[in-house]
């Protein structure tokens, strides 16, 4: 199909906090608990309209846990945006996130969008970390933020949606350098240099999941 | 044999759920499911006819794990398809299992017995996984909350590493198969089928610490339930593990051995397929990306079933050479779509998701029957990526290696054009055929290494008389094939892992002993390479390089090799600490290489040996 930009996303964050079933959600808009182990990385893609153009995500969901940290660090080269996920019920979790933002600094581009992301918000009674403390967080480092719930479909629109209209505005201000793939940007086929400015109209839901 | 709807087998239905299980145990789900549910139910395996079964199971009766001839019997079954009611059984015999269970002093029961105590403890049992999840999540965050992260209360029978690997464990058992009979959702069977997986996996991790619990083994040990009881997965879990043989290479801590397996699995394929591992590298992928799915679970995530467990036989009996072999398999099979992709999402999704229609029994089986796989082969690329890894630690004292494909060639092919297609092919041969050499020398001066470290010393073991005199008749006749590194970086990099390299390591990985640095700090060759590469031509490497000589590139470069000239001989290790670590390695490769010319010899044909002992 075609498309206006492609950005390139990387779902990272411990094992376990959802970040298959966010994808999941976000592509299939449904929650299946019972899926396989992610060993390496997965796949998922999806079309959004941001500002009236077609933007394809392309959506890289990677392996959690710690051995296969420095494998994971291979992904971000060339990611657009990111999600890291940590799950609210789970303090160790949201501990973590430190050594994940600092890998994600390090072996990102340097424009790369960051949306934090606190999963398994529908788990309100098992909570563990205040939403208060997740947006602290993302303020002192800069991030975007969002609770979300894969299990009931609860703001994983607007994160993924957010985080590409965050890198859409990147674009028009001139920070990412498109025709450098690198980026994780690509210009698509129905690219038109227009420089309207941003309305953000949500997302068509034309393509599902799976791969390009 | 054609395809065949599993729902003429043995259905298995699980009435209150509504599920329907394939014959092996795989939930046939509904259409709209089928994009998550990736398993094909058409299996084509062989049924072998009950003679052959009769003949089997006298085989696996009369069982001898060191005999050859059981070996390349079973083979011969394994070539007929193993039937999937014995195929615990031969497994149990190829990994020889009552043989680690005898021998170790561990007791599965009382380790369980002892796990026990701290499952109590946190108020856990196996046969509620997810409430046992939910239980370890609060536990963890009490402990980190009490600012204790890496120490509990003396009186507790558990540490917060415990509560950590048996969450993680949990966390994976619906994680591993969820849509097979035995694991999936709330049936009595399926929470047996999770509360076993949970044991072994626990009592493996206890068992062996330094491996513990990593991701990827949930598979490998579930499908070893699948074929056999609780404890015989266990200890058959524990020999695929730790035997070098087998996995020992892949399963660590760190995540550092899967990585330098998927850089020998690179090097190997670069060897094997110059062009498509080119085309793959060109759009960005790397190796570790596909290699680490595939190796860590086994190819179970191939979609069809009876193709996973006719790798695993093959894996059973050869090891991790099999893996090696499948991984290049795979993607010979899909080398002509792969080439057509130009995009790493496309091209890997494809290496993850393998197709059915190359990954049914039908197509695959015969495809990985055919593609040969040495170990040495492997052993040798290993060796390659030690040295060029440690190459790469040296840092800037050393020249960058030169890139394989010669500019010259790369610009012929693209000045040239569309019509032309047979043109640009030859050239396009020529490119990979120079890349072949390129690898290839390399593998050679490995091997070379090898065999003159054996021959080198003198009370270990000696070299027959017949391969001196070859070396002796060969003819001088000067010609250098071409090489990507220069002699002096070669001898540098030896000299430096001559002097680093511990023999426990060389005996695992293998090495590039043989040259010694001088008092000045400069390097000098101690080796006596023409009468290395003499031997290239009558030595195993030799005889299996013109066993294999179907493939002109190596043919060519074999030709080369063998017309060097003599030179000088070869001067003793200097000190006695590198003689020492030089005996370690000789004994570790000349246990080595016998016994793969052994293996070689009997299977090349007898006129071929004829000739072969003309020759010398």
């Amino acid at each position: 199909m075609a498309y206006a930009y492609l950005f390139k996303y990387i779902i990272i964050g411990d094992t376990g906090v959802g970040k298959s079933c966010l994808l999941l959600q976000f592509t299939d808009k449904r929650f299946q608990p019972v899926h396989d182990l992610t060993i390496g990385v997965e796949f998922g893609a999806r079309m959004i309209t941001i500002d009236g153009k077609q933007i394809k995500l392309q959506i890289w969901d990677t392996a959690g846990q710690e051995s296969f940290r420095s494998i994971t660090r291979s992904y971000y080269r060339g990611a657009a945006g990111a999600l890291l996920v940590y799950d609210i019920t789970r303090r160790d979790t949201f501990n973590h996130l430190t050594t994940w933002l600092e890998d994600a600094r390090q072996h990102s581009n340097s424009n790369m969008v960051i949306m934090l992301i606190g999963n398994k918000s529908d788990l309100e009674s098992r909570r563990e970390v205040k939403k208060e403390e997740g947006e602290a967080f993302a303020r002192e480092h800069g991030l975007i933020f969002m609770e979300t719930s894969a299990k009931t479909a609860s703001n994983v629109e607007e994160a993924f949606i957010n985080t590409a209209k965050e890198i859409y505005e990147k674009i028009q201000e001139g920070v990412f350098d498109i025709n450098n793939e690198a980026n994780g940007i690509k210009i698509g086929p129905q690219h038109a240099t227009t420089n309207s400015t941003l309305s953000g109209s949500q997302g068509g839901q034309q393509a599902g999941g799976g791969c390009c | 044999m054609g395809r065949r709807r599993s729902s003429t087998f043995s259905i298995k239905r699980r009435a209150t759920e509504g599920l329907v299980f394939d014959e092996f145990g795989f939930a046939q789900t509904k259409r709209k499911d089928q994009k998550l549910q990736h398993r094909c139910h058409d299996y084509s395996y062989p049924q072998l006819n009950a003679r052959r079964v009769k003949e089997l199971c006298e085989l696996l009766s009369y069982w001898n794990g060191s005999s050859f001839i059981c070996r390349s019997q079973i083979e011969r079954f394994m070539r007929m398809g193993i039937p999937p009611a014995l195929r615990g059984r031969v497994w149990k015999c190829l990994l020889n299992i009552d043989k680690l269970r005898e021998s170790s002093a561990f007791n599965y029961q009382k380790c369980l017995d002892e796990i026990r105590g701290p499952l109590v403890d946190l108020g856990v049992s196996e046969y509620g996984i997810i409430s046992a999840i939910a239980t370890l999540n609060d536990t963890e965050n009490d402990l980190g909350s009490n600012q204790l992260p890496s120490r509990c209360p003396p009186d507790l029978a558990y540490s917060s590493a415990d509560v950590t690997i048996f969450r993680q464990i949990a966390l994976d058992l619906q994680r591993s198969f969820p849509t097979h009979r035995t694991l999936m959702g709330e049936s009595p069977e399926a929470i047996e089928g999770q509360a076993k997986l949970f044991r072994v996996l626990i009592a493996y991790a206890k068992y062996n610490p330094k491996i513990g619990y990593s991701q990827g083994m949930s598979y490998i040990a579930a499908v070893l339930l699948m074929h056999l009881s609780e404890e015989e997965a266990f200890w058959a879990l524990g020999v695929l593990l730790e035997k070098p043989k087998y996995l020992s290479e892949l399963f660590d801590l760190s995540g550092e051995k899967i990585q330098h397996q998927a850089m020998v699995f690179h090097q190997f394929f670069k060897h094997r397929k110059p062009q498509l591992s080119k085309h793959i590298e060109d759009v960005r992928v790397s190796s570790i990306h596909f290699v680490m799915p595939w190796f860590l679970t086994l190819f179970t995530s191939l979609p069809c079933w009876d193709s996973v467990l006719a790798i695993w036989d093959l894996i059973m009996l050869h090891g991790l050479s099999a893996v090696f072999r499948t991984g290049l398999t795979i993607i010979q099979l899909l080398e002509s779509r792969l080439m057509n992709l130009t995009d790493e999402a496309a091209v890997l999704p494809l290496l993850l998701r393998v197709p059915v229609d190359v990954s049914q029994h039908c197509v695959l089986l015969p495809a990985l029957w055919s593609t040969e796989v040495q170990e040495w082969e492997i052993k040798c690329m290993n060796s390659l990526v030690l040295e060029e890894t440690e190459g790469h630690h040296l840092g800037k004292m050393e020249k960058p290696i030169p890139p394989p494909l010669p500019t010259k060639v790369k610009e012929q092919e693209k000045s040239v054009d569309g019509p032309k297609l047979e043109a640009k092919n030859s050239v396009r041969k020529d490119s990979s055929v120079s890349g072949v050499k390129n690898v290839f020398t390399r593998l050679v001066r490995m091997a070379q290494c090898y065999l003159l470290d054996k021959d080198c010393q003198s009370g270990d073991s000696k070299p027959s008389p017949s391969h001196g005199c070859s070396a002796r008749r060969r003819s001088s006749k000067a010609s250098r094939t071409t090489s990507s590194i220069t002699q002096s970086q070669i001898r540098a990099k030896r000299s430096q892992k001559g002097v680093s390299q511990q023999g426990s390591v060389s005996q695992t990985r293998g090495t590039l002993p043989g040259s010694t640095p001088d008092s000045d700090g400069l390097v000098k060759d101690s080796r006596p390479e023409p009468a290395a590469f003499r031997r290239m031509g009558s030595g195993p490497v030799g005889r299996v390089a013109r066993r294999r000589s179907s493939l002109p590139p190596r043919v060519e470069s074999l030709r080369l090799l063998r017309t060097r000239t003599p030179q000088s001989p070869s001067p003793s290790p200097s000190s006695p600490a590198q003689t020492l670590a030089h005996q370690r390695r000789k004994t570790a490769l000349s246990r080595e290489l016998p016994s793969r010319c052994h293996c070689l010899n009997k299977t090349t044909n007898p006129l071929r040996n004829t000739q072969e002992s003309q020759l010398i």
